[in-house]
């Protein structure tokens, strides 16, 4: 069964076709779990508090020490264009909570027994074994021309994938290395690693270098991409037709 | 000389020029056998190959590892071919599971779409 709702300021969607309702709550009852910890819009959120210096006995949590290391670590693998430190120096993990989140219940799914299943926050996807028809799951790319478009439909098997763009949130991504700069040359980029974590992180990051991000997508091993530019072009990375369904 | 020896040898040759002809080696005797050889670093990956000689003659060089990581491959390739795959983006369909891309309700979006299918084919 699926079902769809709204947490960390996003529809989520889980679907585990041999699922009961009480594996579809448990899935949301983590997500939730998660946004309470990790929200910087709750007053009472750990990561509101670690930014005041008001934390308490016992943490930072595992939890936060875990997403801090994961979002240093990608700051370093993409030479800072991934970076949670916001202008006004609040540390905001949310860049890497979303992935990290989708990941994490999936694997309460997978611990639970379920070799298929979908999790998608937002756009951002994990998927494992096949959808309700017995086929491969599917998932399409959203043409940022039009939102009732797709222009790609993928078959990610047991990979994670995400966007990063521009098309229906507006500008929310910036360059860390020219704060003035708008990304306009680039409306999105899709990237499908191991995991939607990586995915995710990856694909921020590719973004914010601009037409430079899909070559960088290339050579990173296990990742691929698919970027669209202003000028209605895609750029693939040579191992990305290996997912394309059409 | 040892097997390990030539393999060195080969290894080095190998890591300049898989196609590279080896005169030198071909000057001495060896002992029948097939010889595997370390594996060495060449710079953008490994390279171990493996010599067998038969009647004291090399018969047979194959390369048992070779740069296949991805991501030096790739770099190698990278200069063989500046660009990677370009097309102009156009509408497809077919039944999905999710949009990615989307920071909309993407079920509600492949509904839609379900929809607009079905009032197309009628």
């Amino acid at each position: 069964m699926d079902a769809t709702r709204f947490l960390m300021g996003m529809p989520v969607t889980v679907d585990v076709p041999a699922g009961t309702q009480a594996v579809i709550e448990a899935a949301f009852a983590r997500f939730a779990e998660i946004e309470a910890r990790f929200s910087p819009f709750r007053p009472d959120s750990e990561v509101v508090r670690f930014n005041a210096l008001r934390l308490v006995d016992g943490e930072p949590s595992e939890e936060l020490r875990e997403v801090l290391a994961l979002a240093e670590r990608t700051r370093i693998e993409t030479d800072g264009y991934f970076d949670i430190a916001r202008p006004d120096g609040f540390l905001d993990p949310t860049g890497i909570v979303k992935g990290w989140a989708i990941r994490e219940v999936a694997r309460q799914i997978e611990a639970q027994g379920f070799a298929d299943y979908l999790v998608d926050a937002g756009g951002d996807i994990q998927c494992r074994g096949n959808a309700p028809d017995g086929e491969p799951w599917r998932i399409g790319i959203r043409n940022p021309f039009d939102a009732m478009q797709i222009v790609k439909v993928i078959a990610p098997r047991d990979h994670g994938i995400a966007t990063s763009g521009t098309s229906a949130r507006g500008q929310h991504i910036y360059d860390p290395h020219q704060p003035g700069r708008r990304i306009s040359d680039v409306l999105s980029i899709t990237v499908i690693g191991p995991d939607v974590l990586e995915a995710d992180r990856f694909a921020t990051a590719a973004f914010a270098m601009g037409e430079g991000g899909i070559g960088f997508i290339e050579a990173q091993p296990g990742l691929e991409g698919y970027l669209i530019g202003a000028d209605r072009l895609a750029v693939q990375t040579t191992g990305f037709r290996e997912f394309v369904v059409s | 000389m040892k097997p390990l020896r030539y393999s060195l040898l080969l290894g080095t040759a190998l890591g300049a020029c898989l196609a590279a002809p080896l005169p030198a080696l071909a000057q001495t005797h060896y002992r029948d056998g097939t010889y595997p050889g370390p594996t060495y670093s060449a710079y953008y990956g490994y390279v171990q190959a493996q010599v067998t000689v038969h009647s004291g003659k090399i018969t047979e060089v194959r390369v048992l590892k070779y740069p296949s990581d991805r991501a030096t491959s790739r770099y190698i390739a990278s200069r063989a071919l500046p660009y990677l795959e370009r097309e102009v983006i156009r509408a497809q369909s077919g039944r999905i599971y999710g949009v990615t891309g989307a920071t909309l309700d993407s079920r509600a979006f492949v509904a839609s779409i379900d929809g607009a299918l079905r009032s197309a084919s009628h």
